[in-house]
């Protein structure tokens, strides 16, 4: 089920820039569900057809159809998402056929081509929708099942709180398939307060590498902000640490920081003004930003 | 002698702010040692900052406007109206980066800093490092990691119920003004010198997809932040991080495809109804979902989880008011101004709009999250609790006094 | 409070279960049982899984006459729910309820309210089946098919119904022949009763969600400090003694805005009305977080000031950061967690007395702001008239649930003034009568079983004594009818005559015994 397909590209008639559409949803429809035409050419029908769709609400059923039905080509299914999805801002106008494009969009979750699994996936984890949560989670524990790379797994279920994730997460962070399997299950872990401990220690192992740290520090800021202003200090006045490690923490007390405690901190300011003179650029511009604010 | 000069008509140094639209000011002498006369003649010029804004004057509320505005003021220290207006093409690009000076003949009698805080388009060059810094920086102060007033607008764009109150119907662009101008005023509270930036979707905007800025995109779900952009601290829903990748179709360094650009949407209709129910789906859906639907931004449920949102809609209000400009309608009632079929609550020209109105139950979302509307040092209008059709005359074009404030780079005033 | 419970139960075990307790004998109370948000089964589980779980056994219930005890859970699901799966189960179960009630149509026009753009094909007949085509029923559909059911006693929401069928607002058209068929039912001119209008706002005879408690303040209280929204630390008594309390349960992440973010909201609206009637300054209020770990004091803060809600020392906003076990225990807080998350909560609303004893608890169902503060204020004058003092124990007077019965045991208590036990046994037996009535009476029912007994002994005793065993028969006859009373069927009246019998058996004891020691008396006094 892994197996990537082949990437819809980007077409010309997607590319040109559109004018106010002409056609009505009826000829737009006729040509994007005709299999007589080019995929190009129904693609572009099923561009303008968000203009037109209001027209008749009718429309948005054949279009979740031509989602549904394997037969047709990916690129014009995904096109299809894509047009249900601009119809979907429109809530009240949309709610009748939610239902059939949530149903549509299950049995899509399940199409050998990838794309459309994660067009699908995504739009059902954004809903919180059950079935998606499951299948995803399944994955992640039985790899064979695994409808998405356990990155974009884990990616999808951060968008619910309250999916069973963590556990799986855990497990993913003490052995990871990959190392963006293993980044994407601490930011899932990063709304967990028992992860606190966890990003503490990885943001103070100089072993590891410096973007899951800075990961580990956003984590910490929001889980036990204490500990992350505290280790942000030790971080910053240590002269052997990592610049953009550096520069992260430097952010996190500018903008987030104990004012009052920071103002009064004659070590740390002598520290980043050290910074704002001889630094990388992005630190050095941390250290003004600091020294802006705090001086 | 001394004089001060008063911008929006108040002493509050966070009321020094105009816009293409013009701002009451006014005029006293507060020490009239030496003065002989009971008036006297005051010049009022600009004085040119390099890449400072530019400003007009005029002194009454008709008229045209000049470089040089000459008063005549009476030394009991009683006030005399004049307006100022910021020159159309030279927004300010930092806080008081204006400067007014008052002179008896040649002599200084007064002066004041001032910033014309305009809307910008968000890439750069015209929104510049320092205006994107303080941007990201005010956002993020706000959002403070989903601990701050951030949460009230994303619980305004949530629930179903919400949303009936902002989408697919007349109050679509109201609402969203309503809702882009609370936030500016937020962020104005906590630096001034902000100004909500709007993302052109018809246009290539490859700084806006950067680290610096409101992320990178580097192939994965998560967008990527330099390390000193404070952004990456974003938390919404209790997660951190901003899912965000363009279609396949969409290549950051282009246009984005099938966006309806401007001067299509602009020829949609000359009457509100079907202006605003097409734009509604394209450019705005359409722009939405350039994204996929992986993507916070793309789903009406959670978009504005993703700063882009506000970029986003803040362009939806530029069209807007660009049409308004083009077709004249910012009367409420003229008929062509807005859409007058029967609507449920919130969507009619009389009604108040939520959640500013506080109203919750029966036809209205269970909650009002937030309370009254911001208000801003530089005018009253459209009020704690605005209706509907508070929000079309935003330039005060009809009635002074309902200029809001705000006004776009590329939207002159009449 | 997270348990460390693992999961023992599969989903399709659980499944498999609730198939099987409801061809049971003790269906209703087995199946009632497992709608406890507390229940084990539930702890470690996603929100989703909780959801599939919980609609099962709402599924379940639905396939026999709904009993009156599961009224609540249906209702609350049709007032609260926003979850597709569980609104559709409740309005299915609702339909199972042996006649149709005027006083559900306001809360299934509510359900309609919440879940008509959530609107979604489902699959009600197997397990954690998701529905993959439209075929099936969804949530509107169910909600509409029990208005239906409802028929004349919609009669109340007909104009509501009406804006359903009206354009633009309303339904979309495929709802509207349902719609129709019912506005033909319900005359358009037909302004209900006054008795009828009563019927539409008042909950079914016997049901409520506000529930008075037995007073007591148990000693693990003492255990528990909290944290306010400045980060200040504080006992349980700090919190509560002092002055009468109006607390709430609620969670900063708790994504169903119809429970803790509108109870915030209303607990704003609740400080208004009692800085109206200027009692903020002898009455306290304070929102708990159900997530301590998560809900630090800033964001406590925000999300209290979101919502308008007042913050200062009498007013508070609290998470605790020991003797949290103490807390769901004293409360008897109904959830579950996943990791320290919430999965599944109620509506938990508390008035509190001066002395931190739980005086009266709102749970399960909308509450009404106007109520709340009268029943605060209630106990605040009660403590005005009759000052408290502090009591670790239970006081034994559940004054309102039982007002009669009160005063019966008093006289019960006066003729019998010798028998302490007797009298805590004729408590007993009006307990158990009126279990149902009492909230949380699973934790008392084995006690009070104790007592009976206890109190059948001593009978024994006074009779072996008297000599005859006429009144222990009759008590006996009496328990057992209590015990009967309880079993699933309808035979409710019987406690009340085992009540009776068990009075009479008592009395003639006693009678017996104290016409015997008044013999011996004489007989003594005549021998000195």
């Amino acid at each position: 089920m892994n197996k990537k397909h082949k990437t819809v590209k980007a077409t010309k008639a997607t590319r040109k820039p559109q004018k106010a559409a002409k056609v009505s949803a009826g000829q737009a429809l006729s040509v994007a569900t005709s299999t007589k035409k080019t995929v190009m050419q129904r693609v572009a029908a099923l561009a303008d057809m968000p203009l037109a769709l209001r027209e008749n609400d009718e429309n948005l059923s054949a279009v979740i159809n031509l989602l549904g039905n394997k037969n047709e080509p990916a690129e014009v299914r995904m096109e299809a998402v894509q047009s249900l999805q601009t119809a979907s801002f429109s809530v009240a106008t949309f709610a009748p056929y939610r239902g059939e494009y949530l149903a549509t969009l299950r049995k899509v979750a399940q199409d050998p081509n990838q794309e459309l699994r994660e067009a699908a996936l995504g739009v059902l984890a954004r809903v919180q929708d059950g079935f998606a949560q499951k299948k995803l989670i399944e994955g992640l524990q039985t790899p064979d099942k695994a409808l998405l790379p356990p990155e974009q797994a884990l990616q999808l279920l951060s968008y619910d709180v309250h999916a069973d994730a963590y556990s799986v997460a855990r497990d993913i962070v003490d052995n990871p398939p990959s190392t963006e399997a293993r980044r994407e299950a601490l930011r899932l872990l990063g709304s967990d307060t028992k992860a606190a401990p966890l990003f503490e220690k990885i943001l103070l192992d100089k072993n590891e590498v410096t973007e899951i740290r800075q990961l580990s520090a956003s984590a910490l800021q929001s889980l036990n902000p204490q500990k992350l202003q505290t280790h942000a200090r030790e971080v910053v006045l240590d002269p052997n640490e990592e610049d953009d490690l550096q520069a992260t923490c430097l952010t996190a007390l500018t903008h987030f920081g104990d004012s009052a405690a920071l103002a009064q901190d004659a070590t740390l300011r002598k520290r980043v003004q050290e910074l704002s003179d001889k630094a990388p650029k992005q630190t050095k511009q941390g250290a003004k930003q600091y020294l802006e604010k705090y001086q | 002698m001394n004089v001060e000069l008063q911008i929006n008509n108040s002493a509050n140094p966070n009321a020094n702010f105009v816009t293409w639209a013009p701002s009451p000011c006014r005029i006293r002498v507060t020490d009239p040692t030496g003065a002989t006369t009971p008036t006297v003649s005051i010049q009022i010029t600009q004085v040119n900052v390099a890449g400072g804004g530019a400003v007009r004057f005029r002194q009454g509320t008709t008229g045209a406007f000049a470089n040089s505005l000459t008063l005549t003021v009476p030394i009991s220290g009683v006030s005399v109206p004049f307006f100022i207006a910021g020159r159309f093409g030279q927004p300010s690009s930092n806080l008081g980066d204006v400067r007014i000076q008052a002179r008896v003949g040649t002599t200084l009698v007064g002066s004041v800093r001032l910033m014309v805080r305009i809307r910008k388009n968000a890439v750069s060059p015209s929104f510049t490092a320092g205006e994107r810094s303080r941007f990201v920086s005010a956002l993020a102060v706000l959002n403070n990691q989903g601990l701050g007033r951030f949460t009230d607008f994303r619980e305004m764009h949530r629930v179903p119920a919400a949303l009936n109150q902002a989408h697919g119907r007349p109050g679509f662009l109201p609402w969203h003004r309503a809702y882009m101008l609370d936030l500016e005023r937020e962020l104005q509270a906590i630096d001034p010198s902000v100004a909500l930036p709007y993302w052109r979707f018809d246009q290539p905007a490859p700084s806006i997809f950067t680290p610096d800025f409101l992320g990178g995109f580097n192939g994965t779900l998560n967008v990527q932040f330099s390390a000193n952009n404070p952004l990456r601290f974003w938390r919404t829903d209790g997660v951190t991080g901003i899912l965000r990748r363009p279609i396949p179709a969409f290549n950051l360094n282009l246009a984005p495809p099938g966006v309806l650009n401007e001067v299509g949407t602009l020829g949609l209709s000359t009457s509100y109804g079907p202006f605003r129910s097409n734009m509604e789906s394209n450019p705005h859906g359409r722009a939405h979902t350039r994204f996929d639907t992986t993507s916070l931004v793309s789903d009406v449920t959670t978009a504005p989880r993703d700063p882009l949102f506000f970029l986003l809609h803040c362009n939806v209000d530029r069209l807007w008011a660009k049409w308004q400009r083009t077709n004249n309608r910012f009367d409420s009632t003229v008929p062509a101004s807005y859409d007058s079929t029967p609507s449920p609550a919130g969507h009619n020209l009389p009604d108040t709009m939520w959640p500013w109105n506080g109203i919750t139950g029966g036809t209205r979302p269970p909650t009002a999250p937030g309370g009254t509307l911001a208000t801003s040092p530089c005018t009253t209008a459209p009020g704690l609790s605005p209706r509907v059709r508070n929000m079309l005359d935003y330039q005060g074009i009809v009635n002074a006094a309902a200029r809001m404030a705000f006004d776009y780079d590329d939207v002159p005033f009449a | 409070m997270p348990s460390v419970m693992t999961k023992v139960l599969l989903e399709s075990e659980f499944a498999t279960l609730v198939k099987s307790l409801a061809s049971s004998p003790t269906r209703n109370d087995s199946l009632l049982d497992l709608l406890r948000e507390d229940h084990p089964y539930y702890d470690q589980r996603s929100a989703a899984a909780v959801v599939r779980m919980r609609g099962w056994v709402l599924l379940a219930l639905a396939r026999s006459p709904l009993p009156d005890k599961a009224l609540l859970y249906v209702l609350e699901e049709l007032d609260t729910g926003i979850d597709s799966y569980l609104v559709a189960a409740a309005a299915r179960a609702l339909r199972a309820y042996p006649i149709p009630h005027a006083s559900f149509a306001p809360f299934v026009l509510r359900a309609i309210t919440n879940i008509r753009y959530q609107d979604e094909p489902l699959v009600l007949e197997r397990y954690g089946e998701y529905a993959e085509s439209l075929t099936g029923t969804s949530p509107l559909g169910e909600l509409l098919a029990t208005l239906v059911w409802l028929g004349s006693q919609a009669q109340s929401v007909r104009a509501e119904i009406k804006a359903l069928r009206t354009p633009p607002a309303g339904l979309a058209g495929r709802w509207w022949p349902a719609l129709d068929g019912l506005l033909k039912r319900l005359p358009e001119n037909n302004v209900p009763l006054a008795s009828d209008s009563q019927a539409c706002c008042e909950l079914p005879s016997g049901l409520r969600h506000v529930f008075p408690w037995p007073r007591y303040r148990a000693e693990a209280v003492e255990s528990i400090i909290f944290e306010d929204h400045t980060g200040v630390r504080l006992t349980f008594q700090e919190c509560f003694s002092g002055q009468p309390s109006i607390v709430v349960f609620f969670y900063t992440r708790c994504d169903n805005p119809l429970k803790c973010s509108l109870t915030i909201t209303k607990l704003a609206r609740v400080q208004k009305l009692l800085e109206e009637r200027k009692l903020s300054e002898q009455i306290r209020t304070a929102a708990i977080t159900y997530d301590p770990s998560f809900d630090l004091p800033e964001r406590l803060r925000v999300y209290g000031q979101d919502r308008s809600l007042t913050m200062n020392p009498q007013h508070r906003m609290l998470r605790v950061m020991e003797g949290n076990n103490a807390l769901h225990e004293y409360f008897k807080l109904k959830l579950n967690f996943i990791e320290s998350l919430v999965n599944r909560h109620r509506i938990e609303i508390y008035v509190l007395n001066a002395d931190g004893q739980i005086a009266y608890s709102f749970e399960r169902l909308h509450w009404d702001e106007v109520e709340l503060v009268a029943r605060a204020n209630e106990v605040l004058e009660e403590q005005n008239i009759k000052p408290l003092t502090h009591s670790a124990k239970p006081s034994g007077g559940w004054r309102d649930t039982l007002p009669v019965l009160g005063t019966l045991a008093s006289l019960v208590v006066a003729i019998f003034p010798k028998c302490p036990l007797c009298w805590a046994a004729y408590l007993s037996m009006f307990g158990i009568a009126g279990l149902e009535q009492i909230p949380y009476s699973p934790w008392l029912q084995p006690l009070l079983v104790v007592v009976v007994l206890i109190n059948l002994a001593s009978i024994w005793l006074r009779e072996r004594t008297a000599g005859g065993f006429a009144g222990f028969y009759l008590a006996t006859l009496g328990a057992l009818a209590i015990f009967a009373s309880k079993l699933p069927f309808d035979w409710k009246a019987l406690a009340w005559w085992g009540v009776g019998l068990t009075l009479a058996g008592s009395l003639i004891s006693v009678l017996r015994l104290s016409v015997l020691r008044l013999s011996l008396l004489l007989i003594q006094r005549k021998l000195r």
